[in-house]
C-alpha cells in the first residue's frame, strides 16, 4: 500500500492544518511544531492510517502534551511565551463574534469540554471520532458537547451586556 | 488490512447543520454556526519539507550529490582503522620477539662463559659409571647395601638413572638458561668417582655438594682404606625415583646461579 502523496498532503494541510493547530494550542504554546511533526509522522506511515484526520488529531494531541511537559519544566519561559502568544483565530469578517471573545469563553471551559468543542466545531470530526480521541463513549461525548455549547452560550449572552455595561458606565461617568 | 487513503473521504458531506448537530436546539445550533465562521489561524509549516517527504526524496541530500553514501564512507573508514590496527599489532609483536630473542642469546652467552669449578670437574655423570659401580657394589659391605638397593631400583625402573632425570628436566623446563645452569651445578644425582683417593679429597667433594652428603660421612670415613669406589653422594635413606624427581624440580631458582 502506497504512502500519502503530495496531492493528498496539500489537501490535508489546506483543509485541516488550521484546526489541528487550534487543537494543539490548547496544550502547548507552539502548536505549529506539533502539527508539523504530526504531518511528518503521517508521511512516514506505511501503510497510511485508515482515518488519517482522526489519526492526525490523536498525534497532534500527543505531541502537544509532550511539548507541555517540556514547557512545564521551563515555567518562566512558558509564562513569557503565554504573555506574548498569538491569537487563536483569524480576525472575524463580521462583528458577530470576535476572536478575543471566543478565546475567553473557550478558556473558561473544562479542558475536556474545550477539546470536544474544538474537535467538533473546527476539526469537523464526528462524535465517534471524538470519542476515540478522548477515550470516552460516543454518547458521553455528545452530552458533553451539548453541555459545553450551553455554557458557551450563557457566557456569550452574559458577557455581551456585561462588556457593554462598563463602557456605558464609563461613558456616563465621563 | 487498511483501506487506501482517500483525502476526499475526509471532507464532511454537507454543511454543519446537516451533520451531528442536527439534534441541537436552535440557540445552540446558531452558536455552533457562528463559531464555525471563525477561522483558526493557519499554522506556519515547512511545506517544502513535507512535499519532499511525500515525494519520497527524504530529508537527506540525494546520493548522487555526495558521490558516496554515508554507509559506504563509514565502511571505508572502519576498514582503514581495522587494517591499521592489525598492521600495528603485527609490528609490535615482531619487535617484541626480536628483543626477547636477543636478550636470551646474550644471557646464554654469558652463562656459557662460566668456568666450571674443581668439584664440577671431578664430578662425572653417574650414567657413565653405572655399569662399573654396579659390578663393584656386588662385593660391597653391608653399609653400602642400602645405596646398592637404591641404585638397582633406579636401574630397574629407569634405564640411565639420574641422567634420565636430567633429560626429563630438560624436556620439562623449556628455558635453555635453566637447563644450562643445571648442567653446571653439582647435584645429588651426580656421582663422584673416588678410586683410591685420600679422604681429604672425598670430604672436600662431599662438603661442596651440600648437606645431603653429610649422612654418608661416617661410611666414607670407615671405609676410606677400602679399594672399592665409594659413592660419597649417596643419601642415607634411599629415595625413590619420584622423590628424586621432586627434589630436582623443586630446586630454587636462586641456587642455579
Amino acid at each position: 500500500m502506497s504512502q500519502i502523496d503530495e496531492q493528498q498532503l496539500r489537501c490535508i494541510v489546506a483543509g485541516h492544518a488550521a484546526a489541528l493547530a487550534l487543537y494543539a494550542r490548547q496544550w502547548c504554546s507552539s502548536p505549529d511544531d506539533a502539527v508539523q511533526e504530526a504531518l511528518i509522522e503521517l508521511l512516514e506511515q506505511n501503510p497510511p492510517p485508515r482515518d488519517a484526520i482522526a489519526w492526525l488529531f490523536t498525534t497532534v494531541r500527543r505531541r502537544a502534551l509532550n511539548q507541555t511537559r517540556g514547557e512545564q519544566r521551563r515555567s518562566q519561559h512558558q509564562q513569557r511565551a503565554a504573555a506574548g502568544r498569538e491569537p487563536w483565530f483569524q480576525p472575524a469578517l463580521d462583528a458577530n463574534l470576535t476572536s478575543a471573545e471566543v478565546e475567553a469563553v473557550l478558556e473558561r471551559l473544562d479542558p475536556t469540554d474545550r477539546e470536544i468543542v474544538v474537535a467538533k466545531v473546527w476539526g469537523e470530526l464526528s462524535f465517534e471520532q471524538i470519542a476515540t480521541l478522548v477515550q470516552r463513549s460516543s454518547s458521553h461525548v455528545h452530552r458533553r458537547y451539548h453541555h459545553a455549547l450551553s455554557i458557551l452560550h450563557n457566557y456569550l449572552q452574559s458577557e455581551t451586556p456585561s462588556s457593554q455595561q462598563p463602557s456605558a458606565t464609563r461613558v456616563r461617568t465621563l | 488490512m487498511s483501506e487506501p487513503f482517500d483525502p476526499d473521504s475526509f471532507e464532511p458531506a454537507g454543511g454543519p447543520q446537516t451533520r451531528d448537530a442536527t439534534g441541537l436546539p436552535a440557540p445552540l445550533a446558531d452558536l455552533q454556526l457562528r463559531l464555525q465562521q471563525l477561522r483558526p489561524r493557519q499554522p506556519q509549516l515547512d511545506l517544502a519539507l513535507l512535499e519532499r517527504l511525500a515525494a519520497g526524496g527524504g530529508v537527506s541530500p540525494p546520493r548522487a550529490a555526495t558521490g558516496f553514501s554515508k554507509m559506504q564512507l563509514a565502511l571505508a573508514v572502519a576498514a582503514a582503522w581495522l587494517c591499521g590496527a592489525i598492521f600495528g599489532a603485527a609490528l609490535l609483536l615482531s619487535t617484541g620477539f626480536r628483543t626477547s630473542d636477543a636478550l636470551t642469546q646474550g644471557q646464554l652467552a654469558a652463562s656459557d662463559a662460566r668456568v666450571p669449578t674443581a668439584a664440577a670437574v671431578e664430578t662425572v655423570p653417574a650414567s657413565d659409571e653405572m655399569p662399573d659401580r654396579g659390578a663393584v657394589a656386588d662385593t660391597a659391605t653391608p653399609q653400602t647395601a642400602t645405596a646398592e638397593a637404591e641404585r638397582q631400583d633406579a636401574q630397574r625402573t629407569k634405564p640411565g638413572g639420574p641422567k634420565r632425570l636430567l633429560e626429563i628436566n630438560e624436556r620439562f623446563w623449556e628455558s635453555p638458561l635453566r637447563v644450562n645452569s643445571l648442567r653446571l651445578q653439582p647435584s645429588e644425582q651426580v656421582f663422584i668417582r673416588a678410586p683410591r683417593q685420600p679422604n681429604e679429597l672425598s670430604v672436600a667433594s662431599r662438603s661442596a655438594n651440600g648437606p645431603g652428603a653429610d649422612a654418608t660421612s661416617a661410611t666414607a670415613a670407615s671405609h676410606s682404606d677400602s679399594a672399592r669406589p665409594i659413592n660419597l653422594m649417596q643419601p642415607a635413606t634411599p629415595k625413590s625415583r619420584q622423590q628424586l624427581l621432586d627434589d630436582l624440580l623443586n630446586l630454587p631458582t636462586s641456587d642455579l646461579y
